[in-house]
C-alpha cells in the first residue's frame, strides 16, 4: 500500500484538537494540517488562552508549542495534569517544538506530554501521532491494530 | 477547452505542497487548482517566508515562481539545498515562470529544478506534474 493511501486512513474526522502556539503563521500553518485531515482546530495563541479554552470545552487531544513567552508548554501541561479527568486533566498530550535533543525530549515527555515531534514537522506523521493517541467512540480506537 | 484530460480522481490527495509567488492572485488561482485535485495547499508571497514556513512544516513538494522582487525562486532554491535533509533541503521544488520572461528549460534544469512550468498554467498539467514527482511512494 501506498504512504499516500495510508494518509487517508489516519483522518481526524470528529477529533477535536486543541492547537497553542504563540506565532500566528505557525498557528495557522499547523491548523490546515489538521482541518485538512478532518478535525476540529481550536488555536489558542498562549497557554493561558489553553487553559481558557479548556474551562468551557473538552478537546480530545492538546497540540502546544514549548517555547513561549510568559507561560511555556511545560507551565501548560503542569496546570493541565493537576486538572481532575471530569476537567480533562488525562488529556492526550503531544508537543511540536523547533527544541530537538534528547534532553529537551525526555523533559517534555517526563513533564506529562506523550510525544514529542520536532520542526519542521511531517504533517502526515503530526496526524498520524494525533490519530494514534484518541479514542474515538465512533471508530476503532487503534486504527494501527486493524 | 480540452478539460477531457482532467483528473476526477484527486491525484494529489494526501500531497502536502508550499506553494510560493508575489502575485497573490496566483497563489490563490494556483492554491485552488491544487485544492481541487486533493492537495494540502500552503501558500507564501515570498521567498523568505517560504524559508520560514520550512522551519515549521516539511511539505512533500514546494512550486515556486522563479521571478520575484528581493529574493527570487533561484535564491529559494538555493537556500532550500543549503538544508539538511532532515530541514527539507531535499524537497522537489518545481519552477514556475511568466511566458513573457521564459528563462528557458536550460536554465532551470542547470539551476537544480524538478520541473518547470510556464504561465498561464495548464490546471491538469500542473497536477500530473506534481503527482509524477511525488509518486506513489
Amino acid at each position: 500500500m501506498s504512504r499516500r493511501k495510508q494518509r487517508f486512513q489516519t483522518a481526524l474526522a470528529g477529533v477535536h484538537v486543541l492547537l497553542v502556539e504563540d506565532e500566528p503563521d505557525c498557528l495557522d500553518m499547523l491548523r490546515a494540517v489538521f482541518e485538512y485531515c478532518g478535525a476540529l482546530v481550536t488555536g489558542a495563541l498562549s497557554a493561558e488562552e489553553a487553559l481558557n479554552v479548556m474551562r468551557r470545552v473538552k478537546p480530545d487531544v492538546l497540540v502546544s508549542d514549548v517555547m513561549m513567552p510568559d507561560r511555556d508548554g511545560y507551565w501548560l501541561i503542569r496546570r493541565v495534569r493537576a486538572l481532575s479527568a471530569e476537567e480533562g486533566g488525562e488529556i492526550p498530550a503531544i508537543v511540536v517544538t523547533a527544541l530537538a535533543y534528547r534532553a529537551d525530549r525526555e523533559r517534555v515527555l517526563s513533564e506529562g506530554f506523550q510525544a514529542h515531534l520536532t520542526k519542521p514537522v511531517d504533517p502526515w506523521e503530526l496526524c498520524g501521532a494525533v490519530s494514534k493517541l484518541v479514542k474515538r467512540p465512533d471508530g476503532p480506537s487503534s486504527a494501527s491494530s486493524q | 477547452m480540452a478539460s477531457s484530460d482532467h483528473d476526477p480522481v484527486q491525484i494529489l490527495r494526501g500531497v502536502h505542497v508550499l506553494l510560493v509567488d508575489d502575485d497573490k492572485e496566483a497563489v490563490e488561482l494556483i492554491g485552488t487548482i491544487l485544492r481541487y485535485s486533493g492537495a494540502l495547499v500552503l501558500g507564501v508571497l515570498s521567498a523568505r517566508a517560504a524559508l520560514k514556513a520550512l522551519q515549521t512544516v516539511k511539505p512533500d513538494i514546494l512550486v515556486a515562481d522563479v521571478s520575484m522582487p528581493d529574493e527570487d525562486g533561484y535564491w529559494l532554491l538555493r537556500e532550500v539545498r543549503a538544508l539538511s535533509p532532515e530541514q527539507g533541503g531535499t524537497v522537489p521544488v518545481v519552477a514556475i515562470a511568466d511566458d513573457t520572461q521564459d528563462p528557458g528549460e536550460r536554465r532551470i534544469r542547470s539551476a537544480g529544478f524538478a520541473a518547470y512550468l510556464l504561465k498561464p498554467i495548464a490546471p491538469w498539467e500542473l497536477c500530473r506534474t506534481l503527482a509524477s514527482l511525488v509518486g506513489p511512494r
